[in-house]
């Protein structure tokens, strides 16, 4: 163990800091940090490093600085050649997306491979005064900024997505410029400045508008404080002052915890925090760690560094290698602390005899029975915060040992994705792809944290193999990362590829499985202007819904509505439809429509319902000259005026014989010949006689004894005479006009037959009327009209003459409450079945 | 309603979805909820929730949606239940505004549910009516298939043929294509669809399309439960629907008209001494409601019979309760006493049920022994025997001057056009003008839509007409209609014997194409298909555009054969008769002169 804990440093009695290089740097005698301004990307990002105009340094070229950005293993990624104003601060967003403020307030947003992403301004104010300083900070809902301008006020925006502008209130006093500042935003999501100016401190909080003096007790002589720094978890402050006297106290500066006097040269180079138990004073090449009880100690490094304080730790950043201080992690210091007795321990102790083969093992692990549990969850988590796969590998197998003598009793997800977790972290710490997290950044990050940060790197395969090695779900997982993969492929591959090829591709590459989003790589498309490459991409796209408003969005209108009548979802078809309407000239509009009947058919619906168009206008557009007629005829319903009702009729005519619909045509002229002669009867009767059918005027004229008229009539319509016949031998009996029906009856033989004589006699109970015709009813049909007229004797007299025994069946059936027709019935059926019988009676 | 889950496949789990749909919606909105039902909507979703499940989800008040101001109460929500049409939403947004005219609105939240899609016309429509914003949410409620007994679900749309033929509107075929989407997803991939018509490869097309837009691998993991998926597209038989059925329940329906298994009756015939039978409730003295399905054991063995055969029926099952209740006299010991007893609320059951269906039965041959259906049902037997079709009809004639029912005139023309494979022009010209001579010039648009419709050939080659029916104890299928074999049925019956390849020649002659598709099913579903080989195959028959009682009582009687290749289970995009079917059709035009 002693090679494990060799590079521990005690700070104080109970804490442990230790230090390890993280990638000897492949930038080895090609950089030298003195001369640069460092700025390093938080959670393993990379780093941006730039000339430092402040350090007077040869000249090598003129004019124009260069931005260099290097991964975290000194792999150099990019260079922005810078041709904007002066810069007075670059700086990572927690997207790892660099910002180069510059002194007009203007910001330049770069992604790592240093391409040009966006830019924002930081206001009027901050552009025609100009900026002297930049800081940015993690805020709840991304990035924040805050620049100081020359007349020393500051600005924030919380969010450099959204950048909302806003001012602190000023600094009281005398206008000098600060001597230092920070930004802190706490867990009340309020951003605020602690500023310094010589010796009196002031805190800003713009939201308030409020200015509070604060005054710590320092009691070493100061002119002014030259540095602060905030702790991560915002409670702690530390202080430098020109003297070279680190003072550390609470946020609100009420409590002092220490005061250290450094012994330093000044001007050092940083005071940061590592984690929130210890503050670094770098010195270039010296680190002084120092406890807020005081305790310190010194670390030399080999060259002149830079530090980046990252949640559980202190990157440091040395022109050879790449570094990092943390305090050990208790579960490690628990298990590897010389003469440790922990549980942890004894288990590893337990594990390494086991490898040898030893009994020992035994003694060991029956050392640590009671508390075994808690000794595989400790050798368990400092698996995770150890750095070298070996020890990891060692740390493991003491867990994996323990845990066999517990059974079931350890949650074995916990050891799985330990597992898990740390072969994913070893694969992306590998000095290529160079994210070196450590266990506690990567729970910050998660696991979409991570994919977003490799797909940043454009380290798809990597991606995709961590996605199907975490199974992780359709919506975050491969096909995300495809996704993105085809966007950048059109971002890079436009100039060199055509659309066609391209989309081939892409494609090729990501199938035609439903789970990948096409319609947000044609979106991708259409904003690098590649309109005809989003449209092939388009084709690909099956989910009509996504695909149809980008086809709008590109001007497709025809494909847009091939694809909504593809689905046949009606709801995407109007959508394409009220977007037609609207761009499309009504000649162009039917054009487009007319190849589709089903489309043609809703627009018609869409007019009758809710008035999209004119159905005229389809009908007249297709020649339909018979949907026009009929358009006309319900229009004609609606008139509330004769007149025009019958000039729309009259259209309907004319539109019909265009139909070559000749019936349809004649009946609206017969209709048309019958409005008027209504109209005239009803000024004539003074009764309401429009609208009714033209059987029923005849009726009403009948009813009326209205002779002339009627046979008018009858010759107008040409009504055939069976009908005519039906109609006055209804009408007659309607009106109980018996005599005039005898006469009709004698007229001529009857073309309707006589059964509806006697069927209307019986209609209205007149059963002696009916007597009259009963005679005259087709012989097949006698006497089931003797029944319908209740005169059973006569049926059955009629039946026994024909020898009709069914029928006399059927009339007995019909009368069998009468008990006398009954029986007689009975011995016209005993008579038919043996007649010699009866005649013999006889 | 246990009743529904008696069948092959248990059609229960498609009311307990609805259900479910229905309380994860109405638990999203918090508090005393009033709901608003359009009208045409209480009867559907009353076949899957009843109001006493309503209540336990807080609502307290229901009413019929309607124009004007809406009655006040104290709830928290106001729930929209509509189907998306444009008049409903003019409804809704009159009381919206009359809402908002009183100061109700502010302590109130407004909440739209489309049955069974959002419609972005209505929407629209909802927006120019300017209380778009007045709504709090606006939802959906995906219950396309209600179930209406153990072997019929139903989408209980009432529009579908005329939007598919008459107005070539093919908007609903998306919706049904949905609706078979939710039944795959509850009974497994259709392995095989089939089917005859014109719109039969769209709506497989469309399943497709959207089994590929969720996922083939999000298939349902189940093995499928049928093997076939039948469509059958009403084009291809519109001689059915309009012949007269003449089995218990087509008689019922015919007469009395049944809506989501309801029958409203005169009330007179059912007083105090005669009720009983299933759920009667009495709406008051004049109406009475009576539920029909299947949980009736006594009109679950009826509803399929010819009319004939109900009578002998219902004195055989008289004279069997009555010799249950002489058993009395026999139980001699005590245990056989109390066995007896235990027998008797079933018994009770069966008598009321017996004295409900005397009832009915009697209501309905009052009709069927009448000269005027007597004298029909001969005019349209003689013309499916294709007498004398070429000539206008005296029979015909001779109703439109008595100025019969215009449906009932216009179902025998149909009849006569479709065995006549269409009817001469002189022929048709005149029953035209006699029509519009005697019913009015208001019918034409009515005609025309009729004429609209594809006259089907009919071929006597087709063995649809029989002519010695047994009605008591059929052998065919024909018996539903006495002399008539529904098309669409022998259809179905063909394809399992001798199958469709062997009766290519007259398939031709129906219209429309021929679909066989088999869809993809990964392989360890697959393999369960191959195991239960054993069990009879289960096939849904889903008719597009409507089907009648007489039909699915065909399609029963197929399988119940013991010969039967296959199950039949029913799916409909509603039920129809001869009357409903042609009122769809028909288009009123009132007068607004003044």
């Amino acid at each position: 163990m002693a090679l494990l804990t060799a590079d521990w440093n005690p700070l104080g009695r109970e804490a442990y800091y230790r230090k390890f290089e993280v990638y000897s740097m492949g930038w080895i005698d090609q950089v030298n940090l003195q001369d640069l301004k460092v700025t390093v990307a938080p959670s393993g990002g990379p780093i941006a490093v730039v000339r430092d105009d402040t350090k007077l340094t040869p000249v090598q070229t003129s004019g124009k600085p260069i931005i260099f950005i290097f991964s975290p293993s000194g792999e150099l990624k990019s260079t922005i050649k810078w041709s904007g104003g002066k810069i007075v601060e670059i700086d990572w967003s927690s997207s790892e997306e660099l910002l180069c403020i510059q002194d007009d307030g203007s910001v330049s947003v770069y992604d790592i491979f240093g391409n040009y992403q966006n830019s924002f301004q930081m206001g009027q104010e901050a552009r025609e005064m100009k900026i002297i300083d930049a800081r940015t900070f993690p805020s709840s809902t991304g990035t924040g900024l805050v620049v100081l301008t020359t007349n020393f006020r500051f600005f924030v925006v919380n969010n450099i997505k959204d950048p909302r502008i806003r001012r602190f209130p000023d600094i009281p006093g005398v206008n000098i410029a600060p001597s230092c500042w920070a930004a802190i935003h706490g867990d009340d999501r309020q951003t605020r400045v602690i500023v310094a100016k010589e010796k009196d401190i002031y805190l800003l909080d713009y939201s308030e508008q409020h200015v509070a003096q604060k005054t710590p007790e320092i009691s070493h002589h100061h002119l002014s404080i030259i540095a602060m720094a905030v702790s991560p978890c915002c409670k702690l402050v530390a202080l430098l002052t020109d003297a070279g006297v680190i003072w550390i106290g609470s946020f609100d500066f009420r409590r002092k915890f220490c005061e250290h006097d450094a012994q330093c040269m000044l001007p050092a180079v940083q005071l940061v925090w590592c984690g929130s138990g210890a503050v670094v004073l770098n010195l270039g090449s010296v680190l002084l760690v120092l406890s807020p009880n005081r305790d310190n100690f010194t670390l030399i490094l080999d060259s002149t560094s830079h530090v980046c304080p990252e949640v559980d730790g202190l990157r440091i950043i040395t022109n050879s290698s790449h570094e990092f201080l943390q305090k050990v992690p208790l579960p490690n210091q628990e298990i590897f602390r010389i003469g440790s007795m922990s549980p942890g321990a004894i288990l590893v102790e337990a594990s390494r005899e086991f490898q040898k083969r030893s009994h020992r093992a035994e003694e060991y692990i029956r050392l640590v029975k009671n508390q075994l549990e808690q000794a595989v969850i400790q050798c368990i988590q400092a698996a995770g915060n150890e750095w070298q796969p070996s020890v990891q590998k060692m740390l493991l197998r003491a867990a994996q040992l323990g845990k066999s003598f517990l059974f079931d009793k350890v949650d074995s997800e916990l050891f799985v994705g330990m597992c898990q977790t740390l072969r994913i972290l070893n694969a992306v710490r590998n000095y290529k792809i160079a994210l070196p997290l450590t266990f506690q950044q990567y729970e910050q990050l998660g696991k979409t944290g991570l994919l977003n940060r490799l797909i940043l790197r454009r380290q798809y395969s990597i991606a995709i193999q961590i996605c199907q090695y975490l199974q992780m779900s359709e919506a975050d997982g491969i096909p995300r990362v495809l996704t993105e993969w085809a966007c950048y492929k059109i971002k890079h591959g436009l100039g060199k590829l055509d659309a066609e090829q391209l989309a081939s591709e892409i494609s090729a590459k990501l199938g035609t499985g439903s789970k990948v989003s096409y319609s947000s790589i044609a979106l991708k498309a259409i904003e690098c202007k590649q309109e005809k490459l989003a449209i092939r991409l388009l084709d690909f796209e099956h989910r009509a819904s996504e695909q149809i408003p980008l086809l709008l969005k590109l001007g497709q209108e025809p494909q847009a509505l091939a694809k909504a009548v593809e689905s046949g979802d009606p709801n995407l078809i109007y959508y394409v439809l009220v977007v037609m309407k609207e761009t499309y000239s009504a000649d162009k509009f039917y054009m487009t429509i007319r190849h589709y009947p089903s489309v043609n058919a809703l627009y018609a619906k869409l007019c009758r319902t809710i008035q999209m168009g004119s159905l005229e206008q389809i009908y007249e557009q297709e020649d339909n000259f018979n949907a026009q007629a009929i358009l006309s005829v319900k229009d004609s319903y609606r008139a509330q005026k004769l007149e025009n009702r019958s000039a729309m009729l009259t259209t309907a005519v004319k539109q019909y014989r265009q139909a070559k619909a000749e019936i349809a045509a004649s009946l609206t002229e017969d209709q048309l010949k019958l409005l008027k002669t209504q109209s005239g009867y009803e000024s004539k009767f003074g009764c309401p006689v429009i609208d009714v059918s033209l059987n029923d005027t005849l009726k009403l004229l009948m009813r009326r004894r209205d002779i002339k008229e009627t046979e008018e009539m009858v010759k107008k319509f040409k009504v055939p005479e069976r009908r005519l016949w039906w109609l006055k031998v209804t009408t007659f009996a309607e009106i109980g006009d018996w005599a005039e029906l005898e006469k009709l009856s004698r007229l001529k033989k009857s073309p309707i037959g006589y059964e509806p004589f006697v069927d209307v006699c019986l209609q209205y109970n007149n059963v002696t009327e009916a007597q009259r015709y009963l005679p005259k009813v087709e012989e097949h049909l006698s006497i089931k009209y003797y029944v319908k007229a209740k005169l059973y004797t006569e049926a059955a007299q009629i039946a026994f003459q024909r020898r009709d025994t069914e029928a006399l069946h059927y009339v007995q059936s019909r009368c069998s409450s009468n008990r006398d027709a009954v029986d007689m019935i009975n011995s016209l059926i005993a008579k038919l079945a043996n007649p010699s019988e009866s005649q013999n009676k006889r | 309603m246990a009743h529904l889950s008696a069948g092959k496949v248990n059609f229960s789990t498609l009311r307990e979805l609805a259900r479910k749909d229905l309380v994860s919606l109405l638990e999203k909105f918090n508090g005393t909820k009033a709901i608003f039902w359009d009208e045409e909507l209480t009867g559907p979703i009353g076949l899957v929730a009843e109001y006493s499940f309503l209540k336990e989800l807080d609502v307290v008040k229901m009413f019929q949606l309607k124009r004007g101001r809406i009655p006040s109460v104290a709830v928290k929500n106001i729930l929209f239940i509509t189907r998306p049409q444009i008049e409903l939403m003019d409804c809704i947004a009159d009381n919206l505004h009359c809402e908002e005219n009183q100061g109700h609105s502010a302590n109130k939240e407004y909440q739209l549910i489309f049955v069974s899609r959002r419609c972005a016309v209505c929407e629209q429509r909802l927006k120019d009516k300017g209380v778009y914003g007045t709504l709090t949410s606006i939802d959906e409620l995906p219950v396309d298939f209600y179930p209406l007994d153990s072997d019929v679900i139903s989408m209980e749309l009432d529009s579908v043929f005329k939007d598919l033929y008459v107005d070539n509107d093919t908007s609903s075929l998306h919706q049904i294509a949905r609706g078979l989407m939710t039944v795959q997803s509850l009974y497994g991939i259709f392995p095989n669809i089939v089917g005859k018509g014109r719109h039969v490869r769209n709506i497989f097309e469309l399943m497709t399309r959207m089994r590929r837009d969720i996922g083939v691998d999000c298939d349902p993991p189940m093995s499928p439960l049928f093997d076939t998926l039948m469509i059958i597209d009403r084009t291809v038989d519109l001689v059915t629907p309009v012949v007269t059925q003449l089995t218990y329940e087509g008689l019922i329906d015919e007469f009395y008209g049944i809506k989501h298994n309801t029958v409203k009756l005169p009330g007179e015939k059912f007083q105090a001494g005669a009720s009983g039978g299933q759920s009667p409730r009495s709406d008051d003295n004049t109406v009475k409601s009576i539920v029909l399905n299947s949980a009736e054991e006594l009109y679950a063995d009826l509803r399929d019979k010819n009319f004939s055969a109900v009578g002998t029926t219902l004195s055989r099952k008289a004279k069997a309760i009555s010799a249950q209740y002489e058993e009395r006299h026999e139980a001699k010991t005590v245990s056989e006493l109390k066995q007896f007893v235990a027998k008797l609320p079933q018994m009770q059951a069966t008598k009321q049920s017996l004295a409900l269906h005397t009832s009915i039965a009697e209501l309905v041959k009052e009709i069927t022994i009448s000269d005027a259906f007597q004298e029909a049902l001969q005019v349209e037997q003689d013309l499916l025997n294709g007498i004398d079709t070429d000539k206008v009809c005296p029979y015909i004639e001779d109703f439109i001057c008595k100025q019969e029912p215009l449906t009932k005139v216009l179902r025998l023309i149909c009849l006569q056009s479709a065995s006549n494979s269409g009817l001469k022009p002189r022929v048709l010209e005149h029953y035209k003008r006699e029509i519009v001579h005697a019913y009015g010039f208001q019918h034409m648009i009515t005609l025309h839509n009729l004429e609209a419709r594809p006259f089907t050939v009919i071929r006597r080659a087709l063995n649809l007409t029989v002519d010695d029916v047994n009605e008591i104890t059929p052998t065919d299928i024909s018996y539903v209609h006495s002399i008539y074999a529904p098309l669409s049925v022998r259809l179905v019956q063909w394809a399992a014997k001798p199958g469709w390849k062997q009766i290519s020649d007259v398939l031709n002659l129906i219209p429309g194409p021929l679909v066989q598709e088999t869809q993809p099913i990964s392989m360890d579903l697959r393999s369960y298909i191959h195991s239960s080989i054993e069990e009879t195959k289960v096939t849904l028959v889903f008719f597009l555009g409507g089907c009648t009682y007489a039909e699915i009582s065909a399609l029963r009687f197929l399988s119940k054969r013991d010969d039967a290749p296959t199950d039949y289970l029913i799916a409909t995009t509603n039920i129809t008769n001869g009357e409903n079917f042609l009122n769809c059709l028909s288009e009123t035009l009132n007068n607004s002169l003044v």
